[in-house]
Formats: C-alpha cells, sequence, structure tokens
C-alpha cells in the first residue's frame, strides 16, 4: 500500500520481566509480536482485541511512546523507528493520541486554557517563529468551538467538567497543531453511554471537517463498527484479521473474529441474534504463547495442523486478511 | 401493588439514602419502590450517580457512612431488614441474600487462597468441620466451571485471571445457597467473551437453585440478554420500569428511548450520526427541581417543572407526563 500515512512492518515489542535474581531469571514478554498494518490518509481503522492482547501497546509503539523491539514503524512515508526524542519533536504535532481517561492525562492544577493551548506554546509556529499572544488565543477560541466546548469555561479547572466534557478538552488538545493522524485509545469507553454517543460524534464530525486519520483502538465491538472504515483484530499479539468494517463483521473469517462477535449482547429489538459460540477457558498467558496457531487452545475448528504450524495472515477474499489455516467462506 | 398475588422475596418501599453535606442533605437515592419475585431476574439499568449501587447496598445493610441518613422500607420475606441489629442483619447476609462486586480484587483478601476464604465464609454460617468445608469450596469451584479445581482451591486472587477470580466470587457468594443474589456490575471489567461465560453462569444459577437475582448493570446489551423485568433509573429515581420484551420493544420513558438509541447498533444501517442525549446526568449535588430529565429532554413542555409520578402504561410503569396522553388506560 503506496497511500498509507502510517504503517508497521512486523513490529515487535517485548517487555522483559523480572531480573537475574527472581525464580527462573528474567522472562520476555511478546506483547506485541510480528503485527503487519497499515492506516491509509483519511480512513478510520479500528483495532479490537481482548485486554491484554496488545492493542494499546502497539498504538503506543506506532506513535514511539515506546521503543520498537524489532520491525519499522513508517509515517508519512518516513522509517521513524529508531528516531530519537529530538528528531521526532518535529513530527509530533502530526501524530497525536487522545488517552481512555481524560483525569488522568490533564494536569489538574492548570486551566482548560492553559491546558489547550500548551502544544502551541511548546511547539513553534509555522516558519519556525514562536506562535504569538493573539494567535493563540484565536485557535484557543477555534478549537473550544471545534470541540463545543463554552467560551465561558476557559478559565475552569478539569475537575469542574463531567467526564464527557474533560474528554472533549483532551480532544481539544490534540487536535490544537492540525495533527494528519490521532491515535485513539478506548477514547471513549470511560464514559457513560449517553455521553459515549456525543463524544463518537464529535470524532467522526471532526474527520469530515479535517480530514484527521485515525488508529481508534477500542475494546467494544459495536463503538468500532460505528467509527471505523476498516477493522483489524487482535489475539496474544499478533492481528488475526483486517477487512472492511462491514465485511469482517457480516462475515468474519476468522473463528476468533467470530467468537468475539457472537459474545456482544444485542440490545436492539429488531436486530437478530448471531448464534453464540461460547470460547472456553481464557487467554493464554502471552509470558508463554501456545505454538503454532495462538488461538488453537481456544479455537472450535482447530486441527492437528494448527497445533504445529503458525499461521500467516494472508488475502481469503472480499478484501479480508486472515491468520487462520481453515478460514469461513 | 396488582402483581403481589403470591408475595415477593423482596420488597422495598418508599427508600431514600441521603448524605449530610455542608450543602445540607443531598438525597441520592429517592422514593425508591420495587419488588422482586422469587426465582426472579431484575435488571436495575442506570449510568453514574443513578444511585443504583446505593441501592444495593442499602439492601445489604452495607452503608456505614456515618453522613448517611437512610429511610423507608426493605422488606425481606416479610421481615423488615431496616432498624436490624447488627447480628441479625449478618445472619440474612450470606446465609439469604449474597452480593458480587465488580471488581472480585476488592472483595477478596490477597493474603489468603481462595479456597480458605471460600471455607471460611461456608464455615461461619454452617457446622461444617474445616476439611469439609475445603471440599464444599472445590465443588462450588468446579461448578463455577473453574478447571481443576482442587489445584485452584490454593491460589492466591492475584494468580488468576479476572474472570477465574470473578468465578471464585461468585463461588463465594453461593456458598450458602442465597435465595437474593445482588450482582453489582459483575461483567463490566471482563472482556465480552468471559462476559459471556459469566451471564451463562447466572442463568445456571436461578435454573438450578431458582434464586432470585437483582443485576445492576450500564449496559443495555447485558439487560436484554438475560432479565425478566427491567427498572431504569436516573438520578435517584426510577424512570420507567416492566417486563423486559415490553420496555425494548416500546419504551416509555425519553431517557429510556435515549439510552437505547445511543447505543451503536450491531448490525443493518449504521447512523450517520448517534442520537446521542445532549448534557451529561446530574450530580446528586445539583439535581433540577421537578422532572430529573428535563434539562436534557427534547420533549420538555411546561408541566415537567413538577416531578411526573409513575403513571401505567400497559405493563410499563413510566416516570413522564407525556405518558397519560398516550397511555392505553
Amino acid at each position: 500500500m503506496t497511500a498509507a500515512l502510517l504503517e508497521a512492518e512486523n513490529l515487535s515489542k517485548h517487555f522483559t520481566l523480572g531480573g537475574r535474581f527472581s525464580p527462573g531469571g528474567p522472562q520476555v514478554l511478546r506483547a506485541v509480536d510480528g503485527v503487519s498494518l497499515a492506516v491509509a490518509r483519511g480512513e478510520t481503522l479500528g483495532l479490537v482485541g481482548e485486554s491484554g492482547c496488545g492493542k494499546s501497546t502497539l498504538g503506543r509503539c506506532l506513535v514511539r511512546l515506546y521503543d520498537v523491539s524489532g520491525g519499522a514503524v513508517r509515517f508519512e512515508g518516513r522509517d521513524i523507528t529508531h528516531l530519537g526524542e529530538g528528531a521526532l519533536r518535529p513530527l509530533r504535532p502530526r501524530l497525536q493520541m487522545v488517552f481512555q481517561d481524560p483525569s488522568s492525562s490533564l494536569n489538574p492544577r492548570r486551566r482548560v486554557a492553559d491546558l489547550i493551548t500548551e502544544p502551541l506554546r511548546v511547539h513553534p509556529g509555522p516558519g519556525g517563529r514562536a506562535r504569538g499572544r493573539g494567535e493563540i488565543r484565536d485557535r484557543l477560541h477555534d478549537l473550544m468551538d471545534l470541540v463545543g466546548l463554552a467560551r465561558e469555561h476557559l478559565d475552569r479547572y478539569p475537575h469542574e467538567f463531567s467526564g464527557g466534557q474533560r474528554q472533549r478538552i483532551g480532544i481539544a488538545r490534540a487536535l490544537a497543531l492540525e495533527p494528519s493522524l490521532i491515535v485513539a485509545d478506548e477514547s471513549v469507553s470511560a464514559l457513560d453511554v449517553s455521553v459515549q454517543a456525543q463524544i463518537i460524534n464529535l470524532f467522526m464530525d471532526l474527520q469530515d471537517r479535517l480530514g484527521i486519520t485515525y488508529l481508534f483502538i477500542a475494546h467494544d465491538l459495536s463503538v468500532v463498527r460505528q467509527i471505523s472504515t476498516r477493522t483489524a483484530v487482535m489475539y496474544l499479539g499478533s492481528v488475526v484479521e483486517t477487512g472492511d468494517t462491514e465485511t469482517l463483521f457480516h462475515r468474519p473469517a476468522h473463528p476468533y473474529t467470530e467468537a468475539l462477535l457472537s459474545a456482544v449482547p444485542v440490545a436492539h429489538a429488531g436486530e437478530a441474534r448471531r448464534r453464540r459460540i461460547v470460547l472456553k477457558g481464557d487467554v493464554p498467558s502471552p509470558l508463554n504463547p501456545p505454538p503454532g496457531c495462538r488461538f488453537h487452545t481456544r479455537c472450535p475448528k482447530a486441527q492437528e495442523r494448527c497445533r504445529i504450524e503458525p499461521p500467516a495472515l494472508r488475502d481469503v477474499g472480499d478484501g479480508r486478511m486472515a491468520a487462520c489455516h481453515f478460514p469461513n467462506e | 401493588m396488582p402483581e403481589a398475588a403470591d408475595e415477593p422475596l423482596l420488597r422495598v418501599e418508599d427508600l431514600c439514602v441521603s448524605f449530610r453535606s455542608e450543602r445540607g442533605l443531598l438525597r441520592a437515592v429517592d422514593r425508591l419502590s420495587f419488588t422482586v419475585a422469587p426465582g426472579e431476574i431484575l435488571a436495575v439499568v442506570g449510568e453514574s450517580g443513578s444511585g443504583k449501587s446505593l441501592t444495593s447496598l442499602a439492601v445489604m445493610g452495607l452503608i456505614d457512612d456515618p453522613n448517611a441518613v437512610l429511610t423507608g422500607s426493605i422488606r425481606y420475606r416479610g421481615r423488615e431488614l431496616v432498624g436490624l441489629p447488627r447480628r441479625e442483619l449478618r445472619k440474612v447476609r450470606g446465609d439469604e441474600i449474597a452480593m458480587i462486586f465488580q471488581d472480585p480484587m476488592s472483595a477478596m483478601t490477597p493474603v489468603y487462597t481462595i479456597g480458605w476464604q471460600i471455607a471460611e465464609q461456608v464455615q461461619a454460617h454452617s457446622r461444617l468441620t474445616r476439611r469439609q468445608a475445603r471440599a464444599r469450596a472445590v465443588d462450588l469451584l468446579g461448578e463455577m466451571g473453574m478447571p481443576n479445581p482442587a489445584i485452584q482451591v490454593d491460589r492466591y486472587p492475584h494468580q488468576l485471571s479476572g474472570g477465574m477470580r470473578q468465578r471464585a466470587m461468585i463461588a463465594m457468594a453461593l456458598s450458602c445457597n442465597p435465595s437474593l443474589l445482588i450482582a453489582d456490575e459483575p461483567t463490566t471489567a471482563l472482556d465480552v467473551t468471559v462476559q459471556a461465560q459469566i451471564l451463562r453462569l447466572v442463568e445456571q444459577l436461578r435454573r438450578d437453585h431458582g434464586s432470585s437475582i437483582v443485576f445492576i448493570t450500564h449496559d443495555m446489551g447485558v439487560v436484554a440478554e438475560i432479565a425478566d423485568r427491567v427498572m431504569v433509573m436516573y438520578a435517584g429515581k426510577v424512570v420507567e420500569r416492566g417486563p423486559k420484551p415490553d420496555l425494548f420493544a416500546t419504551p416509555g420513558h425519553p431517557y429510556t428511548v435515549g439510552l437505547l438509541d445511543s447505543i451503536p447498533p450491531m448490525a443493518g444501517a449504521k447512523p450517520r450520526r448517534l442520537p446521542a442525549i445532549p448534557g451529561a446526568p446530574p450530580s446528586p449535588a445539583d439535581r433540577p427541581d421537578g422532572c430529573p430529565f428535563g434539562p436534557r429532554c427534547a420533549h420538555r413542555h411546561d408541566s415537567c417543572r413538577v416531578d411526573p409520578p409513575l403513571y401505567r402504561r400497559g405493563r410499563q410503569d413510566v416516570s413522564c407526563t407525556l405518558v397519560p396522553e398516550g397511555a392505553d388506560a
């Protein structure tokens, strides 16, 4: 894919747990293990998976909040895998992140106006000169209008806002420097349902108006279906399926995707319920992943071959890619 | 009450929970009445601050804040629990009514094995010896679908996954065969595939033991999955209640309608924008006068300045002034 704005190639992130003196010596946790993924300009790629599958770690590697253990990350066609802090800095304005919990990512002692304009004061404006006071003020007003915050709240502190309003502040901050890509990590999961819908709408409106590309990380499948054009499913550190969102939700190729979708309780009266596939047991530990296909221990379709040979992500038709020896039609 | 042909297991009447504060008495739960029939699963739905968790703590007699003021009546099998001496209450709790929480770690002590903790509970409420109690713990864990219960029984809570910990807590709650189980967001912290397993377990519990279950959740999908009857709470009040099929097919209160519409659909056409409810739920400190949902309601009119009572509509009760006009007598 040449039009990719952000690309991961065979990306890995390993953490070492314990030291020389812990029983059994240090252990290697393969949080992300050989993931290849591309986010095209203007699209929203939804990244779903259960807790511990490595989706957040992958998100943080892609914006280089973490150093990468192996593979490559390319942003706007440029290899940023091994760039140092200084070299990354000019790229940061275009590559932003919105977190899950706005109350822990916003400084409680700063006013909203300072929080939102901080990126504008830290990063130089076009041409490398510092931004003037008037310029910053104008931009602040634009941003507050853009995310739906009232201007009379400029001088309030984060704790004076509700969860939804705080998330709007976090989004305004990420938008301040006109990013081309935002990685949103569980950005709506902590919100009440009625408020969550407002923030999903905000993300979608911003994309329409500003043409931002999103990597939208979430565990809630109905949210991902609403917001993303394409979806990638992760299991135990690897991507097991990618595809156009509608196709993937309608005709999942990987048995894990199928089971995951079938487990979502359906709230709407008119929606036909999927045949529930209840998976046995728990996700295996990423410290000691099973050999062969990592899903074989819980897969209802597993066969001998799955226990030995790890399946590669391959084209299974209709623009779907699946890492399975026996994908669904 | 018309449905009181056979005596309900639990009858809560005019329950108010208030807190003394520097701004006067804050009423968190406001004149709440409901019943739970034997063998019934009642889902209590609401967003943060709706008073749903506080209601369950009140039923368990677990509100020990010195600034809390509790009035009203909570009758279990016709016996009044409000004002019951601690020792008496303690016998009801555990023997008759048990509770499970969202976070099992907060309900268990980290320094003893799960087997020890279950056995302690069993011994406190029966005459079994230590060895018998331990055997009972192994049986219970097995019933909860825990693999190798004889080995798991000697593990500490931190050694278990979230789903397994939740099973251990359910095993502990069920150790004395309670007739009423109160489950406060028991699946909220779990992944959907594990949530499906736990919901199945709850249904099995009702089938095998005939227990009644009060299931507190914010997730309408889970409600659709498991409930017989639904009670929707907003700002400390019941805004709507009724049998599940009726409530999902013809929700009567604008808040219930909004809550259902806010959830992105899992199938069918995607809405361009989600029909979100504007604003955020009010905190107990600044609840509006009149109908609590008024400020966020699209149908607000003059008569909403008076807090509406629950009107009967078919098999539903709806607290909205719009209902009488459209009510089927």
